[in-house]
């Protein structure tokens, strides 16, 4: 067989390749020529070079005598090391470290100047150093700094002047000497670097041009994920970078008015100690006088934060009736004044400027504005006190989006009359009214479901209201009632429906009254729906639970005003045991904040506005209570809603808020208009809003004036835009509506206690006192 | 003899030089550029199949002028006036092959003298738009074109036929002009449209081939650079370019006479983009720990006192006697990465410093003595290589050459390849000395391992290629062509086998024998980071 027309195979690199001395091989030889088969690799190097004639002769050398010849290295440009000055040059040792050596990353940035000093340099520094005092390194300095302060175009002198810290003198030598060396030198800048890359890009072929950034990463899949989660991440810091800005913002203009009151304050000291007022008299006179004229605080966060100083001013305008107003105001001055007044008696002989009234001035919010909150949540005290309307208060909720007033859904409600396009339904036409709790005649009214489920009276005046009060049942337990305000009764009866008269408000009511809230909230507590217990722990619960939930299963329409026994006072006591001290507590919390929020809601805006929004709570109300069941079938086929698990986790059950959210949106009957949400505000905002109904009659004024009745304002109803504001509703709010469906069909227990009646058609005369009492009671917590 | 004015940029001719055994040798060179220094002219020569590392500055009388040939037969107007900076119109190449390609009637070995660098475009008496000659850097003073010109293809043509009638280069210096012209040319100057250049290229070296199989060179012929068009910008990876990048006469021509580093004094091979102001210095000075360039010995002595770097600045992971080893982030420590890459520059041809030093990592060498730890050599080593490279740039400063210096860089690599676990193997191109290094430390490396083997209970030794590369951390790659180049690989009856000749043995005994400096595997605190969970670099 020929070896030459054996075709070897490849050579594997897997396979295992016996090695062998050539001795042992005498006939090795004979298998030379098939060693062509092994494939050639590249050497690595560019052909053009690897010709070379010194690298070329070099292998051949190698090859033939197995290691490079002294003539036969490839020659290259020499080198000599033998500096002379080195050892100067480089003074000192440098012993070496034990240990390997480790940098600390950015140690060596160090805080010498990059500038390097030359001959001309030193002669000038030397000859300079005659006149003024300078060092080497203090010039370099200088010189790097000018250096890096400029770019194509040098600094000039004033800038030089704010960017060197020497005296100007020697500021004015050196910059003069640096800006001639820069005109001479044809370089760029005095300290050497590399050529940067121009940003148009027209440096692509410079050969001076280095270390250019690379821009275009090359983009992996990896790369792009990240850059949309990396794109999102900026965006939030945007924000965050815009908020922060917000916020110094505002603090620069609270440290501005801090300034500002702190020259007011030594004005005052100045005019008092021209005045000689050491003890303080005269000022305490002065602010005495001035609480009587004008109870106003000054605001001392301007602005931004106004809203909040405001609603707070507000607040206590209203809290205190006029003439009692004076009272609560003076009274916090006084106390001021009698923290400081012992000292200053003390000291009113000497001629101290300072009395720790004047400290305390000087004592200035920091950062937290701490007397201010101590005041705003000293009020949110009296308001659980006073003032008992917190629970619905609007409150803006985060993710909720709130849509401004349809002024062309004017009057659409089922009580408007048919004139302005609405029903008129004779459901909600007026009627005489009694309340039970107190009982008395209110006239001709009309009740409607108000935000958050409240029982509205709406009255109108006629002129046999005396007539109608005179129907009281304990008509002789009463002072004598004013008669409604004219004001606004007197306008044309559809339009005078916004307005709710609330009792009476006079002395002798007011004393009465934390008598009568306590029982009424003895009784509103079995408005608070329990956590609905299982099955098998009914029957240990409360017999009042037990009924409730016993009567949630036959579909039942009868309605159930006198069986829920809330009315009488003292009739039945309170079930406690239903409602533990921390939901009770954690309710309170809830109601007062929530107040504080819907004053604050009222008082940003212009009472126009002031029902503009509405707040998540009431979303949630208006769509539970317009969407039927088929269309929140359609709806959650719509959007991704969560089965029904979701109940227990919404329906967070602690409260009367919640309770009264459940009875409204429990209620509405498929063939039924949806009940109108619309909103009672508390009346503590009657200063600013009655009017928002209707733009066209402007009462803001009359409303605080008035003595002896305060005004309720209604936000009207229309404000919510019914069924189209569902889409935009967030989706708890869909899953509100949505966890009610199963009870739609059936009133639900809380419907039964409190609202059920008011959906029975045939009974609405017959409830209507109950209902009365229900309104009361929702009022009042 | 001719008037001086005559020699222009382009021309080629004999030039006196010294030899390694100091004898008087006129290669044939072709002059770069020239320029008047105190009203004496001197010319910037590439001696042809020379490296550019000993292109150098000469005078007239070095000039063999009885053998000028012009770059173009009619180029009697001098074409510039002798400018510094001045340069032959390379960029216009493109436009060259164009002309070439309409007016000639050998079709396409035409192009091939693609190299007439130094041809005038035909028909152009002026300075040619800018747009036609687009890799011109801005940079320089703008050269004056040999402005006159139809002629330029006769010098030319004939010299591209020749390339394909080659003689082997052992003669060349007795070559005559015109034969040698076409190889030379081209292979100084790379034809810039790729494509051509390729076709035409398949020619000469297969001529080549045959010429110079008994070296067992064979020219790749993808290399990477021949893609098309002109280059607008290098790969983002890796530091090396192909030639493509040497297009610009800046670049072709050194531009540090000299640099004083330590006790050394330098003289660069190679353009480094040192700042433009400091080319013309006689002396650039550099601070021997930190790097940095100042430009005079005074501002060097400044810089002294503020600086207090005795080492390179970063971690040092690995030491045994005065040898030292630190590791230095490109990204973290950009000045000294820069200033490294910068001097780098001057002794590797293929460097590339058009992008940051980001993503790699520099592995600087030391020895210490008691000013402090005196740098040898380098090498950098990209942080993700996506082709299993090892190192991308590898220096011995030139005062440690021929010392083992690089040998002792190319094994530390290899031993932290062998830390990571994986093969590795240098970014191309090679340079010639890189070529001869690793080499040698490839075949030593191998040798010692073939010769290590002992007989498995009586059975004679065997070893896969792929183990050799597992042992070594050598890629499988240059196992085998360091195999072939030994020619250790033989076919014996039916099966592939490894041969040791008695020559292979004792040479590499003796050698392994003057190998003195090792690395020591034990003294290497090294521990590889995955740097590709790291985010960028």
């Amino acid at each position: 067989m020929s070896k030459l027309s054996f075709r070897a195979r490849a050579l594997d690199a897997s396979k295992p390749l016996p090695v062998f001395r050539c001795e042992d091989l005498p006939d090795l030889h004979e298998y030379a020529s098939i060693n062509r088969a092994v494939p050639q690799m590249p050497t690595g190097m560019e052909k053009e070079e690897e010709s070379e004639h010194h690298l070329q002769r070099a292998i051949s050398a190698q090859q033939v005598y197995g290691e490079k010849r002294d003539n036969m290295v490839i020659p290259v440009p020499e080198a000599e090391s033998n500096i002379p000055y080195y050892d100067s040059l480089y003074p000192g040792e440098f012993k070496m470290p034990k240990q390997l050596i480790h940098i600390q990353p950015f140690s060596l940035d160090t805080e010498q100047p990059d500038y390097d000093l030359d001959s001309d340099d030193e002669a000038f520094v030397l000859k300079l150093k005659k006149k003024m005092e300078i060092s080497l390194l203090q010039f370099e300095e200088m010189i790097d700094r000018l250096e890096k302060g400029s770019g194509q175009q040098s600094v000039s002198l004033p800038e030089a002047k704010l960017l060197l810290k020497e005296d100007d003198e020697l500021i004015k030598e050196v910059f003069e000497y640096w800006s001639r060396k820069r005109k001479s030198s044809k370089a760029q800048s005095l300290i050497p670097s590399v050529k940067q890359e121009k940003r148009d890009g027209s440096s692509t072929n410079d050969p001076y041009v280095a270390f250019r950034r690379r821009t275009e990463k090359m983009q992996t899949r990896k790369n792009r994920k990240n850059d949309e989660a990396s794109y999102e991440k900026m965006l939030k810091l945007r924000r965050d970078l815009s908020r922060a800005v917000t916020i110094l913002e505002m603090i620069k203009r609270r440290e501005k008015s801090k300034r500002e009151l702190l020259h007011l304050t030594l004005e005052i000291i100045e005019k008092r100690n021209g005045m000689a007022d050491y003890g303080g008299e005269v000022m305490a006179e002065v602010l005495a006088e001035r609480a009587l004229v004008r109870p106003q605080i000054i605001p001392l966060v301007p602005l931004t934060n106004q809203y909040r100083h405001q609603d707070h001013t507000d607040l206590k305008d209203y809290k205190s009736k006029p003439e009692k107003c004076e009272v609560p105001r003076q009274k916090r001055k006084y106390e001021k004044k009698q923290k400081a007044l012992p000292l200053s008696a003390g000291g009113a002989h000497h001629p101290s400027l300072f009395n720790a009234k004047d400290l305390n001035q000087y004592d200035f919010p920091s950062s937290d504005d701490e007397p201010y909150s101590q005041m705003l949540s000293g009020s949110s005290e009296a308001e659980e006190e006073n003032d008992p309307d917190g629970v619905y208060a609007f409150r803006r909720r985060a993710g909720c989006q709130y849509h401004a007033v349809r002024q062309d859904s004017l009057g659409s409600w089922p009580w408007c009359s048919p004139s302005e396009g609405s029903l008129s339904q004779p459901r909600f036409r007026y009627s005489l009214t009694s309340l039970t709790v107190p009982r008395r005649c209110l006239g001709l009214a009309r009740r409607r479901v108000g935000r958050g489920g409240r029982v509205l009276l709406d009255r109108a005046h006629s002129d046999l209201d005396p007539v109608y009060q005179e129907l009281s049942p304990e008509r002789q337990d009463l002072p004598p009632s004013p008669p409604p305000p004219p004001p606004v009764c007197e306008r044309v009866p559809p339009l005078s429906t916004d307005t709710t008269p609330e009792r009476p408000l006079d002395r002798h009511w007011h004393t009465d009254l934390t008598h009568l809230l306590l029982s009424i909230k003895a009784c509103r507590w079995r408005h608070f729906r329990p956590r609905t217990l299982p099955l098998s722990q009914l029957d240990n619960a409360h017999p009042l639970f037990r009924r409730m939930s016993r009567r949630t299963k036959p579909p039942t329409t009868q309605p159930a005003p006198r069986s829920c026994p809330r009315g009488g006072r003292g009739i039945n006591q309170p079930p406690v045991q239903v409602l533990t001290a921390e939901q009770f507590q954690h309710h309170q919390e809830q109601l007062s904040l929530m107040k504080k929020q819907q004053l604050e809601q009222a008082q940003q805006h212009h009472p126009p506005l002031s029902g503009v929004t509405l707040d998540q709570a009431s979303a949630q109300l208006a769509a539970s209570a317009l969407v039927t069941a088929d269309q929140l079938l359609a709806l959650k086929s719509k959007d991704e809603l969560p089965p029904g698990g979701a109940v227990n986790g919404v329906l967070s059950p602690s409260g009367v808020y919640k309770a009264s959210h459940l009875s409204s949106s429990a209620s509405p009957s498929p063939a039924a208009p949806a009940p109108s949400p619309s909103a009672l505000l508390p009346s503590s905002t009657a200063s600013t809003a009655p009017h928002s109904n209707n733009g066209t009659a402007p009462h803001s004024g009359s409303a605080p004036h008035s003595n002896s009745i305060r005004v309720g304002a209604l936000v009207p109803g229309k404000r919510l835009h019914s069924s189209r504001t569902l889409p935009s509703m967030g989706p708890s709010a869909l899953k509100l509506s949505h966890c009610q469906k199963p009870k739609a069909p059936t009133p639900a227990p809380t419907a039964a206690l409190s609202l059920g009646p008011r959906e029975n058609h045939d009974q609405e005369k017959g409830t209507l006192n109950s209902l009365s009492e229900n309104t009361v009671a929702m009022e009042v917590t | 003899m001719a008037d001086n004015v005559d020699v222009v940029e382009g021309c080629r001719l004999p030039v006196l030089r010294k030899n390694q055994e100091h004898e008087d040798e006129w290669p044939l060179a072709e002059i770069l550029s020239v320029k008047e220094v105190s009203s004496r002219k001197l010319y910037y020569v590439h001696y042809i199949d020379f490296n550019k590392r000993l292109d150098e500055w000469v005078t007239l009388d070095r000039l063999d002028l009885k053998k000028l040939q012009f770059p173009k037969k009619e180029a009697k107007t001098p074409t510039k006036n002798g400018l510094p900076g001045s340069r032959p119109s390379s960029p216009e190449r493109e436009r060259k092959s164009l002309d070439l390609n309409v007016q000639t009637t050998t079709t396409t070995t035409a192009t091939a003298p693609s190299r007439g660098k130094t041809l005038p475009a035909p028909k152009r008496k002026a300075e040619p738009p800018a747009p036609l000659a687009p890799q011109v850097s801005p940079a320089p003073p703008v050269p004056s074109l040999p402005s006159s010109a139809e002629a330029s293809q006769a010098a030319v043509y004939p010299a591209a036929r020749e390339s394909t009638t080659f003689k082997s280069r052992e003669d060349h210096e007795q070559l005559t002009s015109l034969t040698t012209n076409g190889t030379a040319a081209r292979r100084l100057i790379p034809p810039q449209p790729g494509r051509k250049r390729k076709a035409n290229c398949g020619g000469t070296d297969e001529v080549w081939k045959s010429t110079l199989s008994n070296v067992g060179v064979v020219l790749n012929q993808d290399s990477q650079d021949s893609s098309d068009g002109i280059p607008t910008a290098p790969r983002m990876t890796g530091s090396l370019v192909s030639d493509r990048s040497h297009d610009d006469i800046v670049t072709r021509m050194k531009n540090i006479e000299c640099i004083e580093l330590g006790r050394h004094r330098l003289k660069p091979w190679y353009f480094s983009p040192y700042p433009q102001e400091l080319t013309s210095l006689p002396i650039l000075y550099l601070c021997e720990f930190c790097l940095k360039y100042v430009k005079s010995l005074k501002c060097l002595q400044r810089h002294l006192t503020k600086c207090n770097l005795r080492h390179p600045p970063g971690n040092e992971i690995y030491r045994k006697g005065t040898i030292s080893f630190f590791e230095i982030d490109g990204r973290k420590n950009k000045t000294y990465s820069q200033n490294l890459c910068l001097i780098a520059k001057c002794f590797l041809d293929h460097k590339t410093l058009y992008y940051d030093t980001d993503p790699f990592l520099f592995y600087v060498m030391t020895e210490y003595d008691s000013k402090g730890f005196h740098i040898v050599g380098y090498f950098s080593k990209e942080k993700e290589s996506t082709e299993d490279y090892n190192v991308a740039c590898i220096l011995t400063l030139p005062p440690y050459q021929r010392r083992g210096y690089g040998k002792l860089l190319i094994e530390f690599s290899y031993e932290l390849s062998k830390v990571e676990g994986k093969t590795g193997t240098p970014e191309k191109p090679l340079s010639d000395l890189g070529l001869l290094s690793y080499r040698s430390y490839w075949s030593q490396t191998i040798l010692e391992i073939l010769m290590d083997l002992k007989p498995d209970n009586g059975e004679r030794p065997q070893i896969t290629i792929n183990e050799i590369s597992e042992i070594t951390s050598v890629k499988k790659e240059d196992v085998i062509s360091t195999l072939q180049y030994l020619n250790l690989i033989n076919y014996y009856k039916g099966q592939y086998i490894l041969t040791l000749s008695e020559e292979i043995v004792d040479g590499h005994e003796k050698a392994m024998q003057k190998r003195h400096l090792r690395i020591d595997p034990k003294c290497l605190h090294f521990t590889p980071k995955d740097w590709s969970k790291r985010g960028k670099w």
